[in-house]
């Protein structure tokens, strides 16, 4: 992404959400990709209306169809609509995709602040639990937690966020150590502040914009493994539709038809792309470094 | 207007592990009544920053340690107050200006957010109110455009502005006393010379006490009544402003008028004082200033010279004043 003249020209110390809000609106690469996920988060939210069929009505009279004027996507071999699988399914991806990075960052920020404000004993212990949690692959770790609590959509935002929480915290507590020995700081405290306020005042919407950064690369993550669990039958249980479920179901099918693993492997991957593109290019316009080059 | 506000006694200071850590505040004591302006100087490492900082008990702990001393505020020893009860006399009852005003900000919130923040934290006015309020201050201390400026962000401001807006943030209160920890050094010295001159208007409008800390002479002989020269943490010498320029009692203040360098043009190379200040892991049981000292005398080196009466209002601290016979 070349940054142009006017996102060079956004001001340096500008309120961070604000910063990305209009170097976004400004660079077309980023804004095409915000477009797309904008336009996936509408399909998901409007899923009734939109999609074609009910998504687990099953029709044995039209089983493993092509793409066709009344299944755009064909059918499965339940009879069951592609098109409208992949729209509800946007709904459970996308839910669990952002609800669990969300409570991860929320959970995650809340120790890191705490770890890097205070530093010392705190810092050490809560940064040791933290490094057990990093030692695990999120994917390894996810399927620990998933298969000791069983499957289900609540016990997969469980696991994910168990899984992402420890990375918001080491993101919250560097940047907590970066702000905490600014000269402000010391002037809050000096000035009668107590230590919540100023973690709520100060400190965090200093750091919102590499949290910001980091939740938008989650989220990616998150679809994805969700989509895995699915795949193995950890995640969303069938009828429901989401896109790992529908590759978990069509694989057995693929010689049947091949259009819905076709179709929701795409759906990831747009997905997947579009929040990473993005993260990118907020991370782009937050590091100095590269948006000088 | 009288009466006493701060009754500093044996205040001292330890940075490092507990029993072997490193005394940078020795037994510092001095009096401040009510309305007085007074100046702290010494070079770098004489512990005048970490001694402001204590007053407020905000020497970073860990490393730091206030290991002795009472900071009687009104009446109150701050330092024996629970650690709870700190936030509400920070701010209200004494302010505090620091040296960077390019970082003392907040980069993410707008000026009149902070002023008004500054208030909120102690004063229980509606959101109108404190607005009316902060777009006062602001023009008290000579921001022009309060309106405008109210929703400037810090980066928007220059150095004297910020600097500004930092007196604005303490004074919003009508603290009793105010610290200025080296107020003016960032600045250039016509923006200094404004911030002293506003500083000096502010105190004659709410006879608010200053206790300035500088290392420039010339700032504290601009606005102080009463100077204490620190040297390696302990108090050297106290004394009026005119005392202790026309006639210094301890030889290292002696050494300190001689460095300010004249105007006059083709001298020979400008004075300072031999050597430099030991660290604070090399200092004897003696005065710390011995190996430096041009009226040095044996008993220098054993033990450390209490501060003697020069004149009424002048103490200093070295063996060889003539108050030092017996």
């Amino acid at each position: 992404m070349t940054p142009t003249a006017e996102t060079l020209a956004v001001a340096p110390e500008r309120g961070v959400l604000a910063q990305i809000a209009i170097s976004i609106a400004r660079d077309r690469v980023s804004l095409s990709f915000f477009v797309v996920l904008v336009a996936i988060v509408l399909v998901a939210v409007f899923a009734p209306e939109i999609a074609p069929y009910d998504p687990i009505a099953q029709s044995l009279l039209s089983i493993n169809l092509p793409p066709s004027a009344e299944h755009w996507l064909g059918t499965d071999q339940f009879g069951r609509d592609v098109l409208s699988r992949i729209i509800y399914g946007a709904r459970t991806s996308l839910l669990l995709g952002v609800t669990a990075p969300v409570i991860a960052a929320v959970i995650g920020t809340l120790f890191g602040v705490t770890a890097g404000y205070f530093g010392g004993w705190t810092d050490r212990i809560i940064g040791r639990f933290l490094d057990i949690f990093l030692a695990f692959p999120a994917l390894l770790l996810g399927i620990l937690i998933a298969a000791a609590l069983g499957a289900g959509f609540w016990n997969m935002v469980v696991v994910l966020t168990v899984a992402f929480a420890p990375r918001f915290a080491r993101i919250a507590r560097a940047s907590t150590m970066a702000i905490r020995s600014e000269a402000f700081i010391e002037a809050a405290i000096a000035s009668g502040m107590r230590t919540p306020a100023i973690m709520l005042h100060h400190i965090l919407p200093n750091i919102a914009g590499s949290i910001v950064v980091v939740l938008t690369l989650w989220v990616a993550t998150a679809v994805r493994l969700e989509a895995t669990l699915s795949f193995l039958g950890l995640g969303t249980q069938p009828p429901k539709a989401s896109w790992g479920n529908i590759i978990r179901d069509g694989l057995g099918n693929l010689f049947g038809s091949p259009w819905p693993i076709v179709a929701a492997g795409l759906a990831i991957t747009v997905t997947v792309l579009a929040f990473n593109m993005l993260g990118d290019a907020v991370r782009d316009i937050l590091d100095p470094e590269v948006r000088d080059e | 207007m009288s009466g006493s506000l701060l009754k500093v006694r044996n205040l001292s200071v330890e940075f490092g592990p507990a029993g072997k850590g490193v005394r940078v505040l020795d037994r510092v004591g001095f009096d401040m009544m009510a309305g007085d302006c007074i100046g702290i100087v010494g070079e770098s490492g004489s512990g005048k920053s970490v001694m402001s900082l204590s007053l407020l008990r905000l020497v970073p702990e860990p490393p730091g340690r206030i290991v002795e001393g009472s900071v009687e505020f009104e009446g109150v020893d701050l330092l024996t107050l629970p650690a709870s009860r700190m936030p509400d006399i920070r701010g209200k009852d004494i302010a505090m200006i620091f040296q960077e005003p390019m970082s003392a900000l907040n980069p993410v919130m707008t000026v009149g957010e902070q002023i008004s923040e500054a208030i909120f934290l102690h004063e229980s006015i509606g959101a109108a109110a404190r607005r009316a309020r902060v777009l006062e201050m602001l023009q008290l201390v000579g921001i022009p455009d309060a309106e405008q400026r109210y929703d400037s962000y810090p980066h928007e401001f220059s150095g004297g502005m910020r600097q500004r807006v930092m007196i604005a943030m303490a004074l919003a209160c009508n603290p009793r006393l105010l610290i200025a920890d080296e107020p003016t050094t960032a600045l250039d010295v016509t923006i200094q010379a404004q911030v002293l001159e506003l500083m000096k208007q502010l105190r004659a409008r709410y006879r608010t006490s200053i206790l300035l800390i500088s290392h420039d002479l010339g700032v504290i002989a601009d606005i102080a009544d009463r100077v204490i020269v620190m040297y390696c943490g302990r108090v050297v010498e106290t004394a009026a402003i005119d005392d202790l320029f026309d006639r210094p009692a301890h030889p290292y203040t002696e050494g300190l008028l001689n460095s300010i360098p004249s105007r006059s043009i083709g001298q020979e190379r400008l004075y300072q004082i031999p050597g430099a200040p030991p660290a604070p892991t090399e200092r004897g049981p003696g005065c710390a200033f011995y190996p430096r000292c041009p009226k040095r005398m044996p008993v220098c080196l054993e033990r450390t010279p209490p501060l003697l009466q020069v004149s009424e209002t002048q103490q200093a601290a070295c063996f060889a004043l003539p108050a030092a016979r017996p």
